[in-house]
């Protein structure tokens, strides 16, 4: 006897599917025309990157001070965009990995378009700190070689750099567990392609992928060493970032609790982000059978959980900075939420700890307007966590005189639409050209998840049977 | 792979072993024994009133890591620990029996305004005016009253949840089959339990622990503990796992079940020593002397049990529970589940003591005594509970999935 999943589970795959259906279903977007939806996004996404290049080759001209930073605030819009790109960079690593490992099956259905996603977000991260450099044709200073510059190395105990080798390799090994896990799919295209350029683009792509026994088993090793380095990626990723921050001794800066606070909320945006685009992407690919309520519920329970641990990392951090009894720490927290920034200050509170909780509620959980609702809530409250720890800690520092306040310039607010152009218009590309759902891996989970009359009829039997037991 | 389980017998029950009993009765006679001897040698009130905190709150909040377990487990629909779900039940049972033992001690040391445990309990008698200062702002917090509305309010919630769960899964027993009316009910409790413990993990830490150091703080620190204490309960869960399957008890519990707990070791450890690195690093780099003062006197005059701490916590686990094979192994499992318990009980230690007993501290028959008298009340605990009930929850709905469980 094999496992046989309870029926009380909800079944992840609906409307009774067989193999070929599952196959059609999900590559059949990929022969068609794109909709006029898909013209109208993906030109309203180029023009958006058009303008961020824009924005980007006029500061780049001009030089960085045409942004709104200044001599008290010197980090502020770009290291706040930064942080948040690559915090929603983190659920697609999660789900590849962390829920492999605690084997939940409903990462199938949403694996493959969160992971492009992260490989996405983190290129719109990346593009931040390198233009902050200024002189961004000098960007290769950071990495560490030999070099004709004499003693000049990068500093090695600054954790900017760190950033660097954690980015890179949290770059690196997504890309490749996503490419991996696309080539059996992108085969499956090119055997059902007709026309030529399809067969030799998708042939390019699939490396020759046959299927044999002997590609399933060295595709499954690799499967797994990658999932193996990633598992430590999805913390250290973050926590790095947190320490570029938490190593200062800035007060609202200066926190242990920081390194895991900050990879909850990452994980917390992250799924924000991923329940935005799968909820459009199942409308518009028409994939409701696959990314079901009950993925939405589950990825729900995430964002409430780690909102919740969010929470209680910003409790903790008020609570101490008043119990540390130290002047400057209590300040900070006092300005932050009493000070001129405290409408950013309270919309974190609103958008991060408060609405998630909404979530407790399986019929808010199971609503789709809720759920994008909350999503682009979450994200906004992500947004202005960032700029508070970023901007509210700067902005006045121990010399009165210098305090300063911090708006965007146009260059500024172009530059971060851009990067919104830039992650739209691949995610585009991608869902026309690539299947957005892990076709084999799907296929490997349909026979003990997917939905059957068979199924339904005993849930039903175990539901009846409860009632008339329970009620008795 | 993996045994299939023909065999498992849904009506197995288990019988405590006179052996055994007298085993429990033989450590918590000997440690009590050891305890009293050490207490009266040493003269020491100090000594013995911070080894009794060290010790109460680590078997503590070791077994209410059993019910956690439980709660999470409800919450996330896990379905593969059904099989073993009897086994935390039985060990967080211990929990309120612990807990009277520290209620009754931090009274003692409130109310008996002892300031070489709690420094803040007397803050006039401090010579130094900058820390009276610092101090004397912390009173909001850490003032008698509230300090004690807080005590009972965790303990009597943590028992209670320790209580009700062990309802629910009694009657989920006696009720007919088929029946959720108890596993929903567990559910809804879950969601109100967590969120309770999620907070007072955190709070109980700064009240017993984080303010002994009372003039320092760490924002880290609640987790921390949490995660020290979870890693531990689930090794102790592990070894009640392995002497019942070694004596032919439970055949629902295969090796696919033990792995995935090993694997929990295996995590948790990982966890922990970056909660470690990550608290450590920041005060070091930052070098803070109000913050640098917590390790500084630890790795001065602690030294040895600050590696140690390392060595037991991270490095052994680390490399025998890498490979795949060890964490199918009993004798491995056992092995690796007793240096974490032990390992994070010197975590406590280090802890608890340098801001009680300061710099001159000793291992000697109290330190010794008294956890061999707890292990001895949670192995009495623990299997006359088990004894009570069916090893197997038959009526759970997930429990099929548990008895063909698979990786």
């Amino acid at each position: 006897m094999s496992f046989k999943e309870s029926a009380l589970r909800e079944p992840l795959v609906e409307g009774n599917k067989s193999y070929k259906d599952v196959t059609n279903d999900i590559t059949n977007s990929i022969f068609g025309t794109p909709t006029k939806g898909w013209f109208v996004a993906f030109g309203l996404s180029v023009a958006l990157l058009l303008y961020g290049v824009f924005c980007v080759t006029y500061f780049v001209y001009y030089g960085i001070g045409t942004w709104g930073s200044n001599k008290t605030i010197g980090w502020a819009w770009d290291i706040t965009n930064f942080v948040w790109w690559i915090g929603i960079g983190h659920a697609g690593t999660l789900i590849s990995a962390i829920l492999l490992l605690f084997r939940q099956k409903w990462r199938t259905g949403v694996n493959r378009a969160a992971e492009a996603m992260t490989i996405f977000a983190v290129m719109c991260a990346g593009v931040f700190p390198v233009l902050h450099m200024g002189r961004v044709w000098m960007g290769f200073f950071i990495l560490p070689y030999p070099n004709t510059r004499g003693p000049l190395w990068p500093n090695f105990v600054s954790p900017l750099l760190w950033d660097v080798f954690a980015i890179s390799t949290y770059f690196s090994v997504s890309l490749m567990f996503w490419y991996t896990g696309l080539i059996p799919d992108i085969a499956t295209i090119r055997d059902r392609a007709k026309k030529i350029w399809q067969q030799k683009f998708y042939g390019a792509l699939s490396f020759g992928w046959t299927g044999s026994a002997k590609h399933w088993q060295r595709h499954e090793s690799l499967s797994l060493v990658l999932a193996g380095l990633s598992t430590p990626l999805v913390l250290s990723v973050h926590t790095i970032v947190s320490f570029d921050f938490a190593t200062s001794v800035i007060p609202g800066w200066h926190t242990t609790i920081f390194p895991p606070y900050f990879v909850a909320g990452a994980v917390f945006s992250g799924f924000a982000m991923v329940q935005t685009l799968m909820l459009m992407t199942r409308k518009l690919l028409r994939l409701e059978e696959y990314i079901t309520l009950s993925h939405i519920d589950s990825m729900n329970r995430i964002i409430t959980l780690t909102g919740s641990i969010v929470g209680c990392a910003y409790l903790t951090e008020l609570f101490t900075a008043w119990y540390s009894g130290a002047l400057y720490e209590q300040y900070a927290f006092m300005n932050r939420a009493l000070g001129p920034y405290w409408w950013s200050y309270w919309g974190m509170m609103l958008c991060n700890v408060v609405s998630p909780q909404l979530f407790w509620s399986k019929k808010l959980r199971t609503s789709i307007f809720w759920t994008f609702f909350l999503s682009i809530v979450v994200n906004i409250g992500m947004w202005f966590e960032r700029f508070v720890i970023i901007v509210t800690s700067l902005h006045r520092d121990y010399l009165p005189s210098s305090w300063n306040m911090f708006s965007p310039t146009w260059v500024d607010i172009g530059f971060y639409l851009g990067t919104f152009g830039l992650f739209f218009t691949l995610y585009l590309l991608f869902a026309k050209y690539f299947p957005v759902i892990a076709v084999a891996e799907i296929k490997h989970v349909l026979k003990t998840t997917g939905n059957t009359p068979a199924r339904e009829a005993e849930l039903k039997a175990i539901m009846d049977k409860a009632a008339a037991v329970d009620a008795a | 792979m993996g045994h299939h389980n023909t065999e498992v017998d849904l009506n197995e029950r288990f019988e405590f072993p006179a052996k055994l009993k007298n085993i429990a009765f033989g450590l918590m006679g000997v440690g009590l024994l050891a305890f009293l001897a050490g207490v009266f040698i040493s003269h020491d009130s100090t000594r013995t009133l911070a080894v009794m905190l060290q010790n109460g709150l680590f078997f503590m909040l070791i077994t209410l890591i059993s019910t956690f377990f439980i709660a999470i487990h409800y919450m996330a629909n896990g379905g593969y620990m059904v099989a073993l779900k009897r086994i935390p039940e039985a060990i967080s049972q211990t929990m309120p029996i612990i807990a009277l033992f520290v209620f009754g001690l931090i009274a003692y040391i409130i109310l008996g305004k002892r300031n070489d445990i709690f420094i803040w309990l007397n803050i006039p008698a401090i010579k130094n005016a900058e820390a009276r200062e610092l101090l004397e702002g912390k009173t909001g917090y850490l003032n008698v009253p509230f300090f004690i509305v807080r005590i009972i309010a965790y303990l009597t919630v943590w028992s209670f949840g320790v209580m009700q769960y062990r309802k629910f899964s009694l009657q989920e027993d006696a009720a007919p089959a088929g029946s959720m009316k108890n596993h929903i009910n567990s559910r809804l409790f879950s969601g109100f339990f967590l969120v309770f413990f999620a907070v007072t993990i955190s709070t109980s830490s700064w009240d017993w622990l984080m303010s002994i150091d009372a003039k320092w703080y760490s924002t880290m620190y609640g987790w921390y503990c949490f995660v020290s204490a979870l890693v531990s309960g689930i090794s102790l869960m592990m070894l009640v796992i392995q002497y019942l399957r070694n004596q032919g008890h439970l055949k629902a519990v295969t090796d696919e079940h033990v792995h995935d707990l090993g694997k929990f070791m295996f995590a948790f450890s990982i966890l922990w020593t970056y909660l470690w690195f990550s608290q450590y690093m920041l005060i070091w780099y930052s070098n803070n002397p109000e913050e640098t003062v917590y390790f500084r006197q630890r790795y001065d005059h602690y030294k040895v049990l600050f590696y140690l701490n390392l060595l037991m916590n991270f490095v052994t686990p680390i490399f025998v529970l890498m490979k795949n094979t060890s964490k199918r192994n009993s004798r491995v499992l056992v092995f690796i589940a007793s240096v974490i318990i032990i390992g994070h009980w010197v975590d406590y230690y280090q802890m608890i003591m340098p801001g009680t007993v300061g710099n001159n501290w000793h291992i000697g028959m109290q330190e010794i005594g008294l956890p061999i008298f707890f292990v001895g009340l949670i192995i009495w605990r623990t299997f006359s509970q088990l004894e009570k009930a069916p090893l197997i929850p038959k009526n759970h709905p997930y429990l099929q999935e548990s008895l063909h469980h698979h990786v």
